[in-house]
């Protein structure tokens, strides 16, 4: 299946020139990949954007590491020599049991004689950490708890969760959606390759009469398909980033405390994987198509 | 053995369960002319798609030279094709497409040069008689020339074999003896001819080999012969 490169020029021509005399068509599937994709678009911003908010939330509080009695080893030194070497640590600080002890009577006051002298050794020895914007929260407290020397390790760990847990919901849930107009998407790009295949079927038939190879009957079709796909998602790719702006610009002023991913930052990855997705539904479909309805032979 | 096209023990059953062919056996030599005739229903334009592979024969042997043509493995299928050269009652042009352009997509299809079909497409331009009508559209050439545009197609990618089906149906009787000359020409060029007609006037001029079909059966077979049995 060696294609001449005047060959594929001609089945590129070919392919476009399907699209443009079956305009109507065209026109839906191309709709209908820019509906898909501007769904998977979407769902990920979404996504993207709760994991950003959770990280951010995390980023700002400062995460407790509470150390462990009676280790036959210096806690502090082993935590210390860890933290430092950590590039998601902005700073961190050490809080001894009288530390802590005088910390409680700041937040608990002092008068009525709530604490009293000794109650510092229940408390443990612990670090604070702060954490810098590069931080991998998640990642930096799976290690502290895999140290011999930390106990607990405490930190917004219900609030982090749940918006983790929120935003696989509405991936999933975008996904599934993604699923359904997908399947429409197939069948109307389908639909479309088989009308041009059926008004073009003279020409199919005597190509198959002088020896044309299959292939050479089938990558026009296929073309077409795929021009499908990568049109709609280069008009999904400009919508998004188009309202994305707009969104973000909005909520600027009403909500300033919500921090939205820059679209630049994902921009590029995005735009990728809406031209991968597209491509392949425009590739799926007239393979599909020309598989049932180009009988060349 | 010079043997161009061989059947044996050919039946073709359609999957309505028609019967179009049973037990055929026919050899037919390097650069024959021969003329099928018989009703319609008979079995011809069957036969035709059994030799091009248009479709399998429900048993039997079919061989094209060498080739066994049903074991033609589905890529050789266009190569194959490439040697059989067709033309039928209804010329199958493409209408959007210019007299040299009908031509030239025989050529391009089969991926050859731009050089090639500047040759080739004037040299059987001219050889169908056809030289000054290269720009004209099918709709603005009479049925005869449309033939002789189908018959150019036919023979622009230089087939061993050419089948023609009832191709002067559509066509009066001087349009068809013109076509009929011209078949005559390129069998004496050297490509073996088959002809499946109706016309009674040319098969009895030419005396030619007569092949007679009813019924899906070979039913006279006679060198020199005529379109009806002679007494
Ligand atoms: N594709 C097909 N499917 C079913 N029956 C067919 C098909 N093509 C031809 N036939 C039947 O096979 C028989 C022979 O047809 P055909 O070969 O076209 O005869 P001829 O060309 O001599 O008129 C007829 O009865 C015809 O109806
Ligand atoms: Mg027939």
């Amino acid at each position: 299946m060696t294609l001449k490169a005047k060959t594929l020029f001609h089945c590129f021509k070919e392919g476009w020139g399907n699209l443009a005399r079956n305009s109507l068509m065209s026109l839906a599937s191309i709709g209908t990949v820019l509906v898909s994709l501007l769904v998977l678009g979407g769902v990920s911003l979404l996504a993207l954007n709760l994991n950003h908010m959770a990280d951010m939330a995390l980023q700002s509080t400062k995460i407790r590491v509470l150390l462990k009695e009676d280790v036959n080893f210096d806690a502090t030194e082993q935590v210390r020599f860890w933290l430092q070497r950590q590039a998601g640590v902005e700073s961190y600080q050490f809080i001894s049991k009288q530390e802590g002890l005088m910390r409680l009577e700041g937040i608990f006051g002092i008068e009525e004689g709530v604490f009293r002298d000794g109650d510092e050794e229940f408390l443990p020895e612990e670090f604070e950490v702060s954490l810098n914007s590069d931080a991998d929260a998640e990642k930096l407290v799976t290690g502290l708890l895999s140290l011999s020397s930390v106990e607990e390790v405490l930190y917004g760990q219900e609030f982090y969760s749940q918006v983790r847990t929120v935003s696989k919901i509405a991936f999933i849930g975008g996904i599934i959606v993604l699923l359904l107009v997908g399947f429409a998407t197939l069948l109307i790009i389908t639909n479309t390759i088989r009308l041009t295949v059926f008004a073009r079927r003279r020409e199919i038939e005597i190509m198959s009469l002088v020896g044309a190879t299959d292939w050479y009957i089938r990558w026009p079709y296929i073309f077409e398909g795929l021009l499908i796909g990568i049109i709609g998602s280069l008009l999904a790719a400009l919508l998004l980033s188009r309202g994305y702006y707009f969104l973000e610009r909005k909520l600027v002023n009403v909500a300033s405390f919500l921090h939205l991913v820059t679209y630049d930052s994902v921009q590029l990855h995005l735009t990728w994987i809406l031209i991968g997705v597209g491509a392949a539904f425009g590739l799926i479909g007239s393979l599909i198509s020309v598989k049932r309805f180009l009988k060349a032979s | 053995m010079n043997a161009m096209l061989r059947m044996r023990s050919v039946s073709k059953v359609y999957h309505n369960g028609t019967v179009a062919l049973s037990s055929i056996n026919l050899t037919v030599d390097k650069g024959e002319l021969v003329f099928i005739v018989g009703p319609s229903g008979a079995g011809k334009s069957t036969l035709f798609k059994l030799v091009n592979r248009k479709e399998l024969p429900s048993s039997g042997e079919v061989w094209v030279g060498r080739k066994s043509v049903p074991d033609l493995k589905k890529g050789e299928v266009p190569i194959f094709r490439r040697n059989v050269g067709m033309i039928y009652q209804d010329f199958k042009l493409l209408s959007n497409k210019t007299t040299f352009e009908n031509i030239a997509f025989a050529l391009e299809v089969v991926e050859a040069s731009r050089r090639e079909v500047l040759r080739q497409v004037p040299a059987v331009l001219e050889l169908v008689g056809l030289r000054d009508k290269g720009k004209a559209y099918p709709h603005e050439l009479s049925g005869g020339e449309q033939q002789r545009v189908s018959l150019a197609r036919a023979i622009v990618n230089r087939p061993i074999i050419l089948m023609a089906d009832e191709p002067t149906g559509n066509l009066d009787p001087d349009t068809s003896w013109g076509i009929m000359d011209l078949l005559v020409e390129i069998n004496r060029r050297g490509t073996t001819v088959l002809m499946a007609t109706h016309n009674k006037d040319i098969v009895n001029r030419m005396r030619r080999r007569v092949i007679a079909m009813e019924h899906g059966k070979i039913i006279r077979d006679e060198q020199r012969g005529a379109y009806d049995i002679e007494s």
